[in-house]
């Protein structure tokens, strides 16, 4: 019985051996005909399937493998040491739920199933050495697929793949880049095409339907430009490496569906991914991340072209030329491009690193986290500064109790506002409403709370924020939605639950002596207002509680902004509710251009300076005359003498109410609190020249625009 | 078949259907079972159990969805048992405090009692083992059944600016909901206030802002989309479908410092008639006098009668002082006349701001909104529903409100359900209740729309604007809709037969609530 069903086995299998399987071993025996034995590496093939193209030579092959493994491990090393996956978490990474209602809305649109596993494996980001290992899981797999691809269709993995690689490590460092959502793009539509390729059936109609239908299913999962990729790769392998063209033509058909979906959807947007990468270079790196592979794989069909076994083909294959290709015979020539794009991919990965995007990020990201003297350590190193990095900077320094002495450390200038509005971008709103909360304002913290929740999602410090802000409201069953929201999110749910077992216990969190202390601080009198101006915030917020420390440091920081000096002198006595063992560096400043500006305009003394004289430094003094001095050298000509004045004085507010903008270099971390004083004020006060500020020169810093998170869909 | 093959896969294969066997007994040992027997020697606790949401002592409609609900007391495992005067009961044990209520079975229960009454037995585990049998919970099934669509806007807590905006549509007697249109679909623009036509699904209307020019209005009409350039706050179709009044607002957004943050002020409306026949824009003097603040528009079932609320025009500084009076002005449509206006409510005798008045399609009830002050009760916690009875003019506040806003309510075609947004739930994002009227006009204890996951609301940060009952699925498509606003193959510009409106662009904010 075994022996008859054996041989009627082998009958069976004889008459189903595929009509390709001659071809096949002519193919195989040729391949092993070639010098150096060359192994293809092609994927497993199905009965009846088309034979890939011959692989290289091995030596050849396994450089390919080294080089390769090694630009994706460096890669991750970049992407996880330089780049860091925790700053992209915090700056761009979409708020992913573990619910049904996130997970069904992913199937309402084009690549909303693509986008939903981007979102999830972003999630991974959270930690830095498992978002490098999620970069190297990612760009090695697109690494491998590419370069299947291009075994099985040319024979030859070249430089495309690395190309690609490069161009998706670039992306990286540009942080708001959806790196996951186009290298997920790039795998599936390289490997879904590779899975096509390898099909069996000849029959035309057959390839084309099958390809249409793998094309209407991949535009919906993966998205429309992950969707053309598959088309141009099938065309271009088809059309180029193939020759042929009914059946390219055919599959190129499917791109008719992009214009058929956007008759019915007219909002839909073909560039839907790549425009949400913020900014032109950025949205150029996206489009070569994903025509890399297409324009390689014509590139290298172009170089290649008839250079293929003709054993190995069949009868499609008329007209190739029988030679072996000839780039296996020049190594020289596979080193030097690969040396040329390592380079070129090192160069343009280097340039598109953002690095002071990264600083930004860290002053946010430390602030969020209370870590105020890393905000302020991160703060030296930028040279942009948003309005988000702004308010954490004036936060840290609040914190570290620095804000009256170091304010003008950072550039600062005459229009900007310690509590600024929307014209200066939504992406401050967060770190606005932080700002706010804690000089307990917690109706405009809500303001900003919200608003930062329609423009950035529901990110975890925001839901964070709005429990908070809701707890203070005493809205308990308000701030336990946010918390139950937060608690689905991967990563968060330990802490929500804390937080929710403390609401349990007491609605108002007692306990929590933060909170305790901006209840002190909550305001008594309501100001309805579409927008209050910064001064008549932190003066509610001062009459609500005198003790409100960061209220009057703020305030007395935007009389020194706007140049307000009567404001700032009335406050002055405000400096014995708070303990300050001196008057601070910037406030004796500013009394002693009150006290020249009075004696030069014969104006009476004031009084309070009358009762504060005695305690104004000698060293304040004496850096005054020597301010004086310079100016006078200069014969009073402010444009001339500025050099000089940037240099010595340039975080003085003379300086910045001469010119309307700080002119020193931000502290270094070493800068150490002095709070040893001279008490003697000297009489010889050097007269300063009678300056309009208001013809101060407009500030010409440009100030960096407003790294917006990424929009939330 | 290739052999390699077919040796791995004889490999492969038994641990596959292991696997499979596992995933599926796990599920099911997950999953909540359906057991014959209630649970052995009970302990009976003498007090109703927590039920989260509150479905107890409650009028439902014969047709809603199952009220699947968690049991909030603590257990190992829970029991429960729905039943009714008739028919056959369901049973369901959990170990998890999720009941899910198969839906079939509820159906068949409802249908077999309506007009009588429905329990819920409720048992827990302790973790010794024993159990305990709380009181049982008692809803009563109503006799007439409820629209079996709700369409409703979602939008997050908004403040000045919008991003995602939505008008879904929810079958009543299941779970599903499906887009009608979203922002998205329209370049990002506000949508605004769908009202629909005596309730009938095929149409309605609703407003677009943030479009360069005037804020259109999409129109609906038996399914046939076009546009209306013509920019128009709040609609009220007249029940013929010959005209639609609506107002046209100068709104301003601002914050306060203590209490509610948000606040609306209107400095200047006035009340239009659009002749959707004629494609003609009027402004009747009688709705539209210049020293009054004219709004809220809302068309009696016969037609006879246009019922809005009016308030003396003030400056923003004494947006507190702002109280509307609730009025009408009989109306002929087959001369065109108008009558005088009458003041149902006055504020000056309430002391309170009247806003959002619907007559119930019998014509009797006359539901109300009143607040301390202005016109946008949802941004004030002490805004509750007021019901007038048209024929004696006697009006009272409702038993069912909560220390929360509650406005923005519909009546069902029946007249004998209401919808309304309540912020009663956590003071900050509305959901939507139903409450049942009788023919006396007594409303009963409200309940939350049922969802599958009665934890949906827990975690949800959305909030329901706008509920209305609907006769039936919105067919129209979003595409249809879409293309409306961005690529309109039919617009109507209407002629104005008076001077035209002086209403400014739409803000860049949304008064979205």
């Amino acid at each position: 019985m075994r022996g008859a069903a054996a041989r009627g086995g082998d009958r069976v299998s004889k008459r189903r051996k595929p009509k390709r399987e001659a071809d096949i071993q002519v193919g195989r025996e040729a391949v092993r005909k070639v010098k150096g034995s060359g192994v293809g590496g092609a994927p497993g093939l199905a009965p009846g399937a088309p034979a890939p193209a011959p692989g290289q030579p091995a030596g050849a092959e396994k450089t390919s493998i080294w080089v390769g493994s090694g630009v994706c491990g460096l890669a991750a090393l970049f992407v996880g040491l330089g780049v860091e996956p925790v700053l992209r978490y915090h700056h761009a990474v979409t708020p992913f739920f573990w619910d049904t209602q996130s997970f069904r809305q992913c199937w309402a649109a084009p690549g909303g199933l693509l986008r939903y596993a981007a979102d999830f494996i972003a999630q991974l980001n959270w930690n830095n050495w498992i978002g490098a290992g999620l970069t190297l899981a990612l760009l090695g797999a697109t690494w491998v697929v590419g370069r299947r691809l291009l075994l099985y269709l040319i024979g030859s993995d070249g430089v495309t793949p690395l190309v690609a690689v490069f161009a998706l490590t670039a992306g990286y460092g540009r942080y708001a880049w959806p790196a996951e959502e186009i290298a997920l793009g790039l795998l599936l539509a390289s490997g879904a095409v590779l899975g096509w390729f390898a099909l069996p059936g000849r029959a035309l109609w057959a390839r084309v339907v099958s390809f249409w239908v793998l094309a209407t299913a991949f535009f919906w999962v993966a998205g429309p430009e992950p969707f053309v990729l598959l088309v141009l790769l099938a065309v271009g392998g088809e059309a180029g490496i193939r020759r042929r063209f009914a059946s390219a033509a055919g599959c190129g058909l499917a791109l008719l569906l992009m214009p058929a979906w956007m008759a019915c959807a007219p909002a839909f947007d073909p560039l839907q991914t790549l425009h949400r990468s913020q900014g032109s270079g950025s949205l150029a790196l996206g489009m070569a991340a994903y025509l890399v592979l297409p324009v390689g794989l014509m590139l290298s069909a172009l170089l290649r072209r008839g250079r293929w076994c003709p054993e190995a083909t069949g009868p499609d294959r008329r007209g190739a030329v029988s030679e072996r290709s000839s780039v296996g015979r020049m190594p020289w020539l596979r080193w030097s491009s690969w040396v040329l794009v390592s380079g070129g991919g090192v160069a343009l990965v280097w340039a598109s690193w953002d690095t002071q995007l990264e600083m930004s990020i860290q002053v946010d990201r430390f602030a969020c986290q209370r870590e105020w003297g890393q905000a302020l350590l991160a703060a030296t190193r930028l040279r942009q500064f948003s309005e988000t990095a702004n308010l954490q900077i004036t936060r840290a320094l609040f914190r570290v109790g620095r804000l009256p002495e170091d304010f003008l450390k950072f550039p600062q200038q005459r229009d900007r506002d310690l509590l600024p509005d929307y014209r200066y971008g939504m992406g401050m709103c967060r770190a606005e409403a932080q700002t706010l909360l804690e000089l307990g304002q917690v109706n405009l913290a809500a303001h900003f709370a919200h608003e930062a929740l329609e423009f950035d999602g529901p990110r975890p410090e925001t839901l964070e924020l709005l429990a908070r802000i809701y707890i203070l409201k005493d809205q308990p069953a308000a701030a336990r939605v946010f918390l139950n929201r937060l608690r689905l999110m991967p990563f968060h749910r330990a802490e929500a639950d804390a937080r929710l077992r403390a609401l349990a216990a007491d609605p108002k969190t007692a306990e929590d002596p933060e909170l305790a202390m901006l209840r002190t601080r909550l305001p008594h009198t309501d100001d309805p207002s579409p927008r209050l101006p910064t001064r008549v915030v932190l003066e509610q917020a001062l009459a609500a509680n005198r003790q409100n420390r960061m209220a009057f440091e703020y305030l007395m920081a935007d009389c020194l902004l706007e140049a307000q000096l009567d404001l700032l002198t009335r406050e002055i006595p405000r400096l014995a509710d708070f303990s300050y063992p001196a008057i601070p560096t910037l406030y004796e400043q500013a009394l002693i251009f009150d006290q020249v500006l009075r004696w030069v305009n014969r104006l009476p003394d004031s009084q309070i300076l009358a009762r504060v004289r005695t305690n104004i430094r000698q060293a304040t003094l004496d850096e005054y005359h020597r301010f004086a001095a310079v100016l006078e050298s200069y014969h009073q000509d402010r444009a001339a003498a500025r050099g000089a004045l940037a240099a010595q004085f340039g975080n003085t507010w003379w300086y910045y109410v001469l010119y309307g903008q700080t002119g020193g270099q931000p502290p270094s971390p070493e800068d150490a609190w002095t709070s040893r004083f001279s008490a003697i004020l000297g009489n010889s006060v050097r007269e300063l020249p009678a300056t309009d500020n208001s013809n101060a020169p407009a500030p010409t810093r440009a100030v960096a625009p407003e790294p917006a998170s990424a929009p939330s869909r | 078949m290739n052999p390699k093959l077919t040796w791995s896969l004889r490999r492969v294969w038994p641990g596959l259907i292991g696997l499979l066997a596992l995933t599926i007994g796990i599920m099911l040992g997950l999953a909540p079972g359906r057991s014959s027997e209630p649970p052995p020697h009970a302990r009976l606790v003498n007090r109703l159990p927590m039920l989260r949401p509150d479905y107890s002592d409650t009028v439902i409609p014969p047709n809603i969805a199952p009220l699947n609900f968690r049991v909030a007391e603590p257990g190992r495992a829970f029991w429960v048992e729905v039943r009714g005067e008739r028919g056959m009961s369901i049973r369901i044990g959990s170990r998890a405090s999720t009941v899910e209520i198969p839906a079939a079975p509820w159906r068949a229960l409802l249908t077999t009692n309506a007009g009588s009454r429905i329990y819920f037995d409720v048992f827990a585990r302790e973790p010794g083992g024993a159990w305990d049998r709380f009181l049982s919970v008692t809803n009563r099934v109503a006799l007439e059944p409820i629209d079996g669509t709700l369409v409703y806007r979602l939008l997050g807590p908004l403040y000045n600016y919008y991003n995602d905006i939505g008008i879904y549509q929810r079958d009543l007697e299941g779970y599903r909901q499906k887009l009608i249109v979203d922002s998205s679909d329209i370049g990002h623009h506000c949508l605004n206030c769908h009202t629909f036509l005596n309730g009938r699904p095929d149409t309605f209307a609703f407003h677009v802002r943030g479009v360069a020019g005037p804020q259109p209005m999409i129109l609906v009409q038996s399914n046939q989309v076009s546009r209306v350039d013509n920019t128009a706050g709040y609609f009220s179709w007249h029940p013929s479908g010959r005209l639609i009044a609506y107002s046209a607002n100068k709104l301003s957004f601002f914050v306060h410092t203590t209490g509610e943050a948000r606040d609306v002020f209107d400095a200047d409306s006035d009340l239009k008639i659009y002749r959707v026949d004629a494609n003609r824009v009027e402004t009747p003097p009688v709705i539209g006098q210049p020293d009054w603040n004219e709004t809220w528009p809302a068309w009696g079932p016969t037609g006879r009668h246009l019922y809005f609320c009016r308030a003396r025009k003030q400056t923003l500084r004494d947006f507190r002082k702002v109280r509307y009076d609730l009025a009408r002005v009989s109306y002929d449509l087959a001369r065109d006349a108008w009558g005088k206006v009458e003041t149902l409510v006055a504020a000056a005798d309430s002391g309170l701001s009247a806003s959002e008045p619907v007559v119930s399609p019998d014509g009797r009830w006359l539901l109300f909104c009143l607040a301390p002050y202005g016109n946008f009760p949802i941004y004030q916690p002490k805004a509750d529903l007021y019901v007038m009875d048209l024929r004696t003019r006697h009006w009272r506040r409702l038993s069912i409100n909560s220390d929360q806003a509650d406005t923005w309510h519909s009546w069902s075609r029946n007249g004998r359900w209401v919808v309304f947004s309540s912020k009663r739930d956590n003071g900050l994002l509305a959901r939507p209740y139903f409450t049942y009227v009788d023919e006396q006009g007594t409303f009963y204890k409200p309940f939350l729309l049922p969802q599958r996951d009665p934890a949906y609301y827990d975690a949800y940060l959305k909030t329901f604007n706008r509920p209305e009952l609907v006769t039936g699925p919105v067919a129209v498509s979003r595409a249809a809709l879409a293309r409306a606003v961005l690529r309109p193959e039919r617009v109507r510009r209407p002629a104005s037969s008076v001077a035209e409106d002086q209403t400014p662009a739409a803000p860049h904010y949304s008064t979205a609530q």
